[in-house]
Order: structure tokens, then sequence, then C-alpha cells
């Protein structure tokens, strides 16, 4: 379950973590809040989802979490429909969300505990995800002892406890101080190179997109839909100064002018 | 204040323990003088030397044990029961639409009764039984109790909700798991605020026809113009209210550390 992966060739593609999203429509009241929305993202991809605010990034993502009901249309992870919510798919949320009454261990152990996994088993599975995750000091700590850094970090341990197909991020580095989110960004490329989950990463950070993802879906307004679906093919490992490659400035470029149309819209309409 | 505390040099911190250490002493050799002066008439006013000489006779002749025994385990059985019934229903109309829309209009009506209000009923339900002092303390307890469970369980935050079904909770757990947790910080400020009813209520109660207790024996003394008597009784009262709040908020702190 915790194999790692030497490198990100096919001999090692993982298994688990299709998602399919096919014509998905969200309404609230009479507004449309998502408009016949489609993708598929093979397993182990790092997908982000860009768009201006109030696009229905994040109402997307509650929805594949199987927080927000589908009005029409289906999602499906790998073959079997979303209903509601369930271990499978772990979301980080822009907080963590931590739960305060439980030392961070507890707190990695929780899913393992109510999925009812052996004591043993739920034990070595949490000291495993505290090391991965450089928490292995702060184990017995509350989360409230901790900085944003670290609380993210283990709130990221916590869904991999349940071993989930996908991750599901909402803005998980928007909280935090520009130092810290680079240091997250990093941290998360290195956690997903050991254990490649199928991520949707939600952001409104063009250069967070580039940087992390291996496609990009840029989402419109008013209803919300995707207007653009771009492949980021950028050589990994990135360094900062690939900010300054001109794919990268092109790919920016493009993702900077859909969005500014999108917002332009919102304040004309 | 507090800022000062904490702004304050090391060298002027023994200073600030010396006035802290000369408050209550000042201020009772201050009330003894007034009251020797002759400004005011010390036979209503004693100064605390009386008061302790009449605390002392009372303490020896045994009565204040009585007093002090029946006044704490009214306390302590109004409280317990007040607080079990209160958090138990708080917690149903947390949850329950039905149950809150059922039962919240009835207190919202009743809470604000002042529970000396009850005082004339509750001697011709109970008699001068102690079950009517229970009463009385129960019903001040109860409706804070329960207001703070009510509250405590609505205000979880639905992210926690999230996260815990997210990480693959069944539904009948999300109670003991996150809504009891999440909740207890909230339903402990309710109960901390119910030690302090308790004590008012138990004034009201006492003067509902009694034979011993603090607050009776304040009254009794009264009638017999026996003033020493009756501010050791308001001290002791003062004393003791003082003493489970604290101990009440060293117990609290230990079981809800993550408020």
């Amino acid at each position: 379950m915790m194999q790692l992966r030497i490198d990100r060739g096919e001999s090692a593609a993982p298994v688990r973590g299709r998602l399919a999203v096919d014509r998905v429509s969200i309404r609230f009241g009479t507004a449309l809040a998502l408009s016949e929305l489609s993708f598929a993202l093979a397993p182990g991809s790092f997908m982000a989802l860009l768009g201006p605010s109030g696009c229905g990034k994040s109402t997307l993502l509650n929805a594949i979490a199987g927080f927000q009901p589908v009005e029409t249309g289906t999602i499906q992870l790998d073959g079997t429909a979303v209903t509601g919510p369930g271990a499978d798919r772990g979301v980080v949320f822009q907080q963590p969300w931590l739960f305060p009454w439980m030392t961070v261990r507890d707190n990695i152990a929780y899913g393992p505990r109510m999925r009812g996994l052996p004591r043993a088993e739920i034990a070595a599975q949490a000291d495993t995800l505290l090391k991965v995750v450089g928490l292995a000091h702060a184990a017995l700590k509350y989360p409230q002892q901790l900085s944003g850094g670290m609380q993210q970090r283990a709130a990221i341990a916590r869904v991999l406890a349940n071993d989930p197909a996908v991750l599901l991020m909402d803005e998980p580095f928007a909280a935090l101080d520009a130092q810290t989110r680079s240091m997250m960004q990093a941290y998360l490329l290195e956690v997903w190179s050991k254990l490649p989950k199928t991520i949707v990463f939600v952001t409104h950070d063009i250069d967070e997109a580039l940087l992390l993802s291996d496609r990009i879906i840029v989402m419109g307004t008013q209803p919300g839909r995707v207007i653009a679906d771009l492949a980021n093919l950028l050589p990994r490992p990135r360094p900062a100064e690939i900010a300054f490659d001109s794919h990268y400035l092109d790919l920016k470029k493009q993702c900077f002018d859909l969005i500014r149309a999108e917002t332009l819209k919102s304040f004309t309409s | 204040m507090a800022d000062r505390i904490a702004g304050a040099s090391s060298g002027s911190r023994w200073q600030e323990q010396l006035v802290l250490l000369a408050s209550l002493p000042l201020f009772l050799i201050g009330w003894e003088v007034i009251s020797r002066s002759g400004i005011v008439n010390a036979r209503l006013f004693p100064p605390p030397s009386d008061v302790a000489i009449a605390t002392w006779g009372w303490a020896r002749s045994g009565q204040l044990w009585t007093d002090l025994g029946m006044s704490v385990s009214r306390i302590a059985v109004g409280l317990t029961t007040g607080t079990t019934v209160g958090v138990a229903v708080g917690l149903a109309t947390g949850q329950v639409r039905v149950v809150a829309n059922l039962l919240t209009p009835i207190f919202q009506i009743l809470r604000p009764i002042p529970p000396i209000a009850f005082v004339p009923i509750v001697i011709l339900w109970f008699g001068l039984s102690e079950l009517g002092k229970y009463f009385l303390v129960f019903w001040g307890v109860f409706f804070t109790v329960w207001m703070a469970a009510h509250l405590g369980v609505r205000r979880v935050d639905p992210h926690y909700l999230r996260a815990a079904r997210m990480l693959g909770t069944p539904e009948y757990r999300l109670f003991r798991e996150i809504l009891l947790p999440a909740a207890l910080p909230v339903i402990f400020v309710g109960i901390r605020t119910a030690v302090s009813i308790a004590f008012y209520t138990l004034v009201a109660a006492e003067l509902a026809g009694t034979f011993a207790g603090v607050a009776y024996r304040i009254d009794v003394a009264q009638q017999n113009l026996q003033i020493g008597q009756v501010m050791g009784g308001l001290l002791l009262l003062g004393l003791v209210s003082s003493l489970s709040d604290r101990l009440f908020e060293h117990v609290s702190r230990r079981l809800v550390w993550w408020s």
C-alpha cells in the first residue's frame, strides 16, 4: 500500500484513481452554478483547477467529495458512482480542520480507526505517515500547538492514512504565508512522488497551478463550466527558475488571459 | 490591569505580590476602624472582629457545619440533576429538529421565570421537604445548561462533520466522535455559569421554609438582630460559591483541554 514509486514511467503507473466527471450540472435555487461539466482523469494525474472566484471550483470539488449532490450528470471513481462522502476521496480543506481534542497522531489514526482496521495496523500506518510528513516529533502534540504549515501537513497525512484513490485539495495553501506555501508545494510534490494519488487541486494562483500540475482545467463563470483544458508538460522536477522558462510563460499568459476575460465578464454583466 | 501585570519589571513584581497580599487585611482594618469610629451604627454594621466571634460561636455550636452540609447537599443534588437533564435535553434539541421545535417554545416561556417566584407553589407541592429545595436549584440550573448544550451542538462547525464523513465515519458514530467533543467547551461554560446560578437559587430555596442551611441561618439571625452572624453567613456563602467556581474551572480545564 505504501510502496515507493521509483519514477513516473508507465511501469509504476497506479491502477486506482480514475475519476470521470460527466456532464455535471448543479443549481443553487434558480442560479446555475455548474453547467454540463465534463472531464476525465487518469490514475496518478495531478490536475489543477483554475478559475476566477465564484466560478464553482469549490462546488465541483464538493460534488466530487460527495458533500454536494449533483442535479444532472454523473461522477464516477474507478467505475463506481459517487453518492456521498467516502474514505476513497480524501479532502484537504483551506483550513486544516484537525480535531482539536485529539493529538496529531490520533488525528492521523482517525480514518483507519473509523474503518475498523486492526489496532496494530492503525499504529503502524500512523507512525509511517508521521515520518512521511515529517511530524514524528510532534506526534503527541495537539493541533493548536502546531504552526499553520505543520497543521496542514498533518491534515494531508490524516487523509493519506485512508489510502484514498483521489486527493481533493481546496486551496490548501491559500491561508499560509508565501514562504510556507512554497515549502508546502515542494513537500506535496515529494509526497505525491512517493504516493502517486490522483490529485484535484483547486487554486486561483496561476503559478501554483503551473508548478504543481500536469494538467490545468480553467473554469469560467456564469455558469461554471470548463473553458480550457491545458496539458502542463513542463519537465519535473521544477525548480523556481522554471518561472523564466518560455513554455512556462506561454502557459501562464494563456491562463492569465482566460481568467481575466472571465473576470471582466462578471464585472460588465 | 492585565497588561500592567504583563509589563511589570522583575523589580516591581514582589511589590505587586505585596499589594495583593495586603488587599484583604487592609479591607478588614478599614472596616474595623469605620465600625468602631461611631460614624455608623456598630449594631447594624458590626466590625469584622465581632463577625469573627459570632461565626466562631456558630461553628463551635456545630450548627455551622449542619447548615453548610445542608446547603452544599442541596447545591450538589440540584446541580447534578439539573446538569444531567440539561445536557441530555440540550443534546437532543441541538440535534433533532422535531424535538427542538416541540420543546423550545415551552422552554422559552419557562426559562425567564425567576426561581424565587416559584417558592410559594413549591411549598404547596413539596411542603418543607428537601425535594422542594432540590427542585428550585434544579430549575435554576437546568435552563442554563440546556441552552449551552443546545447551542453547543448547533454551533459545531460543519467542516468538522465534513472532515469526519470524508474520513469514513459512519453516521451513527458522528455524535460520539465529533459532535459531543466539539460541543463540550460550550457546555462546560454553561455548567460553570450554572454553578453560580445554583447559589443564587439556593437562597430562594432556603427562604422557602427549612430548618437548616446557610441562607436560612442568615434569615434567622437577621430576625434576632444577630448582625455578626448575618455577615458571617454572607461571607461563608461568598467563600463556598467562589471555591466551587474555582474548583469547577480547574476540573474543566483538565477535562476539555482543547477549548
